[in-house]
């Protein structure tokens, strides 16, 4: 009786594990990941001599192909939307298992992840599985998923479903089941999205170029040195470790964004000048592409579909400035001393209109983020945009906005610097709520 | 301390393998240690409160006990004649009762004192009274349902139903048993108190039903009620006093949703776990939202608290001697009304306790009361109802009928809950008049967008939410069917019972790969 009782608790957990494992491949909606298809790539690509390491900011940057041209070596880059610092070693460590031949490895430093939660503390996990989901190597896997998580969640770990990928669109899971069944989903291709384009070796190139200004919510990103996180840091150290027992070349960089994004991170030059010295303590080299002289790369908004990421036009100027660096004996008559000094010998610009809702949805604060002098006068005209009209409500150097009451609809704000259209923002607003 | 932590699931696999492992005899002791472990747990603070409701309750049972002996004795030598008799006895009643409202007052007093202090001092303008700044105070865990079940065992022992403990670890056992503390369920003296120190074999019977209990439970709280909570308070809890009805009649929909779920799925776990000891405890949901009215409603609701306030408010209530007395004169209007009145107001009171156990705030007054107050006019118009019924010779066994009186009740139901969720008076008032005179249909997805923000993290908690809630729905007609989903359960073949096990389990890991964040039970704030 009781070996019958204890056979069926087996049997039960048994096709229990088998049915999660299919039911979570087929939520996973990972059909066309992006991680999926660059590490299947990176198991099966002949000679890799480069490796660069990041997230979505280097592989939309270096143009692979012309990487071999210029400097005549093998390079892929094996990075993915929001890889942070834990799985970039674990890749480091994977690429160098399966393709001994890597000799010199370049890992882009993206300065907001300094600032990440410690590992334990997370509570989304949609990069730990992307990762995780596609290292082959066992013991890789396994001591990534344990430091990369706390041990409350180590179920989601070694369960299928409980891993973060739940996509609730049934499309998107009809979509996931037709291609395991006719084994598209095995054949590693990645999805035809428009202006898209896999260029194999890690690279992706856009053909969108931003002709708007920005505008996001507005978050200044104050950094303070004592609050990087210590696994960030205890990372690195493992890093530059591993690169040292395995005679690899180690350099960081730091990948270029647009004016938007750095003066959004308030204390960029002191954060930058952490970095540098810190690497050269370590003996490490570390390049801040972002203060390279105009000279050698000056990206315009154009350059970038949005405002982190580069497209295939600025991939292209970024990859032909960074091989000649890579490649220069005087690497520092490359760049400016500071960021502050790069602005200041550029002319006077809007790069983005950012806002805030105050008032509980009432009314709409607006922040100019741009180069801008202080004796420049900053004017909006507000227009109410209905069905196809265009309604000017007021003009104001007011930049906080009041929603029309008891409305739903858009609003359109021109910015304006010395009487010159900067640009323009469109802002969906609800004040139906309002007695 | 969340059912569902590392700490607990470890306490409950150690207090479970000794428990069958060491000799019965001392398998109540077990469960009393494994009781203190938790409360250590959760704060040594806890320990003080429910040990003087213990004494104190232990001790006035212990006199009260003694004089009903006495009495019992007197009358068995036969010495005194019945005048004697009677003027012993009310002697006896008379000290019985001054011990009562001692105890009484000292138990209330406390959860009174922790409960609604600030509130009243507040209100009457002597802020400088009020303790921690004015801020509500930290209740010990557990309170209000301990202090009922000492009580409940009180009035017990006081009305001669039960005899009184002799083992004052036995009682304290009763009322600090870890699975109830959090929420209840408010259990009697004379069946689980019992049940607690009788000696158990190990049956997996009851580990069986005991675990898919608990699963069911966790399922109900974790995958429907904590993926519904950020939304709800997204639509309720902002400063929006205009919203259009549509809007409000999903958030409180939600709230219908959450509230059981959160609720119930508390209680399953808790009963899951005292079934793993082979420990029957009083069950709190009966599937209340298939009542045909409001008075059914609230004998499938929170079954506890309702039987608690039948016994030992209502029924006192009603037999005190100024009821009677409205009973005599109510009865020259017709025997309906001589029941009817005095039951309709002693409901008014049952629910205005109701009403301000959860919370000193008006918008709980106002709950409570509308609950009595539809209930007792319900009472009353039972035989206007009944004519309606006849004279448009409606089938009132049909099921189309029952459905109707479901579906009323469910509304009536709901629109108790603006009152008890939507925490702003006027507010509640105003939401409620949208809810009818403004539905504005249209305005629902611009309006969920304008409070939720982002919809996309949203729509995957509502996907799994959903899941969960047809899984209730559905095993709720099959336990309404079978009186009871175990019962329905136990009569299927493997396949299906494994797949139902499969289907929970599946629903509730999936939801913690969305997490909630540690938003704990609802009732434990009661």
């Amino acid at each position: 009786m009781k070996n019958k009782i204890f056979i069926k608790v087996l049997l039960f957990f048994l096709f229990f594990f088998i049915l999660q494992y299919f039911i979570g491949r087929i939520l996973r909606g990972d059909y066309n990941s992006f991680a999926r298809i660059m590490m299947q790539e990176l198991h099966t690509d002949e000679n890799i001599e480069v490796l660069f390491l990041g997230d979505s900011h280097i592989y939309r940057a270096l143009d692979t192909g012309k990487f071999k041209t210029l400097t005549n070596k093998d390079c892929f880059i094996a990075g993915f939307p929001g890889e942070e610092i834990d799985a970039t070693y674990a890749i480091l460590k994977e690429a160098k298992y399966y393709h001994p031949e890597i000799s010199e490895v370049f890992i882009d430093i993206d300065v907001t992840q300094l600032f990440n939660e410690d590992f334990n503390k997370r509570t989304q996990f949609k990069h730990v599985y992307a990762c995780s989901n596609n290292l082959k190597n066992p013991k890789i896997k396994a001591e990534f998923l344990l430091n990369a998580t706390s041990p409350y969640y180590y179920l989601n770990s070694t369960l299928e479903i409980g891993k973060n990928r739940i996509n609730p669109k049934p499309k998107s899971m009809i979509n996931t089941f037709k291609y395991l069944i006719t084994g598209k989903y095995f054949k590693f291709s990645y999805p035809s999205i428009k202006n898209e384009k896999f260029e194999g070796r890690g690279y992706v190139s856009c053909s969108i170029s931003n002709k708007k200004i920005y505008s996001e919510n507005y978050l200044l990103q104050n950094f303070e040195l004592e609050k990087i996180s210590k696994d960030y840091l205890n990372t690195l150290d493992k890093i530059i470790d591993y690169c040292l027992q395995n005679n690899l070349k180690l350099t960081f960089i730091s990948v270029p964004e647009t004016d938007y994004t750095l003066l959004k991170q308030v204390t960029y030059d002191d954060f930058s000048k952490y970095l540098f010295t810190e690497m050269k303590e370590h003996n490490l080299n570390y390049y801040d592409l972002n203060l390279l002289k105009i000279e050698y790369l000056n990206l315009k908004s154009t350059d970038f579909y949005d405002s982190e990421h580069m497209n295939s036009k600025g991939a292209e100027k970024f990859t032909d400035a960074f091989c000649k660096l890579i490649t220069s004996d005087s690497k520092e008559n490359y760049f400016y001393e500071s960021y502050e000094e790069k602005l200041s010998l550029q002319p006077e610009k809007l790069f983005g209109l950012d806002f805030i809702e105050n008032d509980n949805g009432k009314s709409l604060e607006l922040f100019p983020i741009g180069n801008i002098k202080t004796d420049t006068q900053i004017s909006y005209k507000v227009f109410l945009l209905e069905d196809k009209n265009k309604i000017e409500l007021f003009e104001t150097q007011n930049p906080v906005i009041e929603y029309p009451v008891n409305s739903k609809g858009k609003l359109l704000v021109e910015c304006y610097m010395n009487n010159n259209l900067q640009g323009s923002i469109e802002k969906p607003f609800y004040t139906n709520w309002i007695k | 301390m969340d059912l569902l932590s590392a700490k607990f699931l470890i306490i409950l696999l150690i207090t479970f393998v000794a428990y069958y492992i060491l000799p019965k005899k001392i398998q109540w002791i077990c469960l009393l240690i494994a009781s203190f472990v938790f409360y250590f747990f959760t704060g040594t603070f806890n320990f003080v409160f429910i040990i003087l409701s213990c004494f104190s309750t232990f001790f006035a049972a212990k006199i009260v006990n003694r004089h009903n002996e006495q009495f019992k004795i007197k009358k068995a030598e036969g010495i005194l004649d019945k005048e004697q008799l009677k003027e012993f006895k009310l002697q006896l009643r008379h000290k019985k009762r001054v011990v009562l409202l001692i105890t009484l007052l000292f138990n209330f007093g406390i959860l009174g004192f922790l409960k609604y202090w600030n509130t009243i001092v507040i209100s009457i303008n002597l802020d400088f009274l009020a303790l921690n700044h004015g801020k509500g105070l930290l209740l010990p865990l557990g309170i209000s349902f301990y202090t009922f079940q000492a009580i409940s065992y009180l009035m017990d022992v006081y009305n001669q139903k039960i005899s009184d403990e002799k083992n004052f670890f036995k009682y304290l056992l009763f009322l600090s048993f870890f699975p109830q503390l959090i929420q209840g369920p408010i259990n009697r003296y004379d069946k689980v108190g019992k049940e607690l120190t009788t000696e158990h074999n190990f049956e997996f019977e009851n580990i069986k039903h005991g675990l898919i209990q608990f699963l069911f439970g966790a399922m109900k709280k974790y995958a429907i009620a904590d993926a519904l909570y950020g939304s709800i308070s997204a639509i309720f809890d902002g400063p929006h006093n205009n919203l259009p009805g549509s809007v409000v009649v999903f958030g409180v929909l939600l709230y219908s949703a959450y509230q059981y779920a959160d609720f119930s799925g508390g209680i399953d776990m808790v009963l899951g776990v005292a079934k793993l000891f082979g420990i029957n405890m009083q069950p709190n949901f009966k599937r209340p939202y298939f009542s045909i009215s409001l008075a059914d409603f609230w004998r499938r609701w929170h079954i506890s608290l309702g039987l608690w306030m039948k016994d030992y408010v209502f029924y006192p209530f009603v037999l005190t001697e100024g009821m009677q007395n409205l009973t005599k004169k109510c009865g020259k209007l017709g025997k309906h009304f001589s029941r009817a009145i005095p039951a309709g107001i002693s409901n008014l009171l049952v629910f205005f306790i109701v009403g301000i156990w959860h919370g000193p705030e008006m918008h709980y007054v106002i709950w409570g009361l509308y609950n009595g107050l539809v209930i007792a006019i319900s009472d009353l118009m039972k035989p206007v109802f009944t004519k309606w019924t006849e004279t448009l010779k409606l089938n009132t066994k049909s099921f189309g009928f029952k459905l109707f009186q479901i579906i009323r009740t469910f509304i009536i139901v709901n629109i108790g809950w603006y009152f008890d969720r939507i925490y702003d008076v006027p507010k509640s008032f105003d939401l409620l008049k949208n809810s009818f005179f403004s539905f504005k249909l249209k305005q629902f997805n611009p309006c969920l967008k304008f409070l939720f923000k982002d919809i996309s993290h949203i729509s995957s908690k509502f996907l799994i939410a959903g899941v969960g809630i047809i899984i209730v729905f559905i095993s709720s007609i099959f336990a309404e069917k079978n009186d009871g989903l175990y019962e329905w359960y136990k009569k299927q073949n493997i396949v299906i019972r494994w797949l139902c096990l499969y289907l929970l389990l599946l629903v509730l890991i999936i939801s913690f790969s969305n997490p909630n964040g540690n938003i704990g039970f609802m009732y434990a704030n009661y």
